[in-house]
């Protein structure tokens, strides 16, 4: 994967405090009143309670995904080898006989 | 780690190949470049043997053959060769005393492709039109023709990431330079690298010899055929001129239908006329259609001249 990475992707970029969080509110002091904040507030609660509960159910798609993945990759690589050693087949010299096609032209 | 998935070819010549002064000449010449040790290319429309004397020249050299025809969607993977699937190594530690610990553990497997099968085992590539293929995947060939050693792709499990390429490899290519449509021009730095033979249309000796051969027909009625043929050919016409094909067509056309290439005979003409305006007509406007079939009639009338009635 060389694709450029996403901002989501750059370490510590998550982290940094947004402006919300940071507790400064863009709107200013004078004109704001407690009922406001807490209704912004309830709406940021709501808003990240809903990712975190998505993220949860992506992290247990990817854990299944993952155990299904071992389990198959065992299968396959116990085939394959109950099929015998075909390691000597691979690497034959330069005597080697082709298969030929005859071309008339 | 390596498997070639490969067939080789061992080309010869069907009975009535013709081996005319003309054919023999560029022939020898070609051979003569490759002793040398230059790749040789034939460049020529369609129709003028490109593929059957490369082949030829490929099977007087006694090798075996690999063929490959040109094509857009190439990479030099394709070429070269790839990752394909997974093959199970076996490792096992000998530095472990006494106990024999044996590793398993899949790993991809590398399957070589032609080219670096021909490269390889210094078998002959013949490359069919290789200007349809991108520049990109015949950059490979610039060091193969160069310096004589092929660059892997790295992931060639544990082997080497270049190849000497054996002493006996040669390489033919052709290519038509009146295709435009998707054809990549030829990259100067390859063509620089090879003798290239600008191929005519064959002379008329050659093609009524092959005209008769492929039909079975009296040399005077293939002489018939290639004089018409020629005829039409030189007329400014047709965009594309017709070809020895067409001369190929018309004489076997005639052998099946028990008809003769004689002035008496409708059939004649009707069957030069199908041929060379099926042949020439390419886009097929009823204009220059009607232009040729009036050509073709001329031609046949002119060449017939003088046969018993
Ligand atoms: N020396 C020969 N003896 C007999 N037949 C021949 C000879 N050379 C060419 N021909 C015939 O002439 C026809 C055209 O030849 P060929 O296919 O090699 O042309 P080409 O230049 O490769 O054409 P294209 O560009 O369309 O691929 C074929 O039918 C081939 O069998
Ligand atoms: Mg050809």
């Amino acid at each position: 994967m060389t694709a450029t990475k996403g901002a989501t992707e750059i370490k510590g970029l998550r982290d940094i405090r947004s402006m919300r969080s940071s507790g400064r509110c863009p709107i200013l002091r004078l004109q704001s009143s407690a009922y406001l904040t807490l209704y912004m507030l309830r709406a940021e609660k709501e808003r990240l309670d809903k990712e975190a509960a998505a993220l949860k159910r992506r992290r247990q798609a990817i854990e299944r995904r993952l155990e299904e993945i071992q389990a198959q990759m065992q299968r396959l690589e116990r085939s394959v080898r109950a099929e015998g050693p075909k390691e000597s087949s691979t690497r034959t010299g330069p005597e080697r006989t082709w298969r030929t096609f005859s071309l008339r032209y | 780690m390596i498997e070639e998935l490969t067939t080789v070819i061992k080309p010869g010549p069907v009975p009535d190949f013709v081996e005319t002064a003309f054919v023999k000449d560029l022939t020898e010449r070609a051979l003569g470049y490759i002793r040398a040790g230059f790749p040789v290319h034939f460049r020529g429309a369609s129709g003028t043997g490109k593929t059957t004397l490369a082949l030829h020249v490929a099977s007087r050299l006694g090798r075996q053959v690999i063929l490959i025809h040109g094509d857009e969607q190439y990479t030099s993977t394709d070429l070269v060769g790839g990752e394909y699937g997974y093959h199970l190594r076996k490792v096992v530690d000998r530095f472990v005393s006494r106990v024999l610990k044996v590793e398993e553990n899949m790993i991809r497997r590398w399957v070589d492709n032609r080219l670096t099968v021909a490269c390889k085992y210094g078998f002959t590539l013949v490359y069919d039109e290789f200007t349809r293929s991108r520049p990109e995947a015949n950059n490979i060939l610039l060091s193969i023709l160069q310096e004589r050693v092929l660059d892997l792709p790295v992931g060639r499990g544990g082997e080497e990431s270049y190849l000497r390429v054996h002493p006996d490899f040669t390489a033919l290519f052709t290519s038509n330079p009146e295709e435009y449509a998707g054809v990549h021009r030829t990259q100067d730095a390859l063509r620089d690298r090879m003798v290239t033979m600008d191929l005519d249309h064959f002379d008329e000796e050659t093609e009524i010899a092959i005209t008769q051969a492929k039909s079975g027909l009296a040399r005077k009625e293939a002489e018939r055929i290639v004089k018409v043929v020629r005829a039409v050919r030189a007329s400014d016409v047709c965009e594309f001129g017709p070809t020895i094909r067409g001369a190929i067509m018309i004489a076997r056309s005639l052998a099946v239908l028990n008809g003769h290439a004689k002035g008496s005979e409708d059939l004649f003409r009707q069957v030069c006329e199908d041929i060379v305006v099926s042949e020439t007509n390419r886009v097929g406007t009823r204009g220059n259609r009607a232009k040729v079939r009036e050509l073709v009639r001329t031609f046949v009338r002119q060449y017939s001249q003088g046969d018993a009635r």
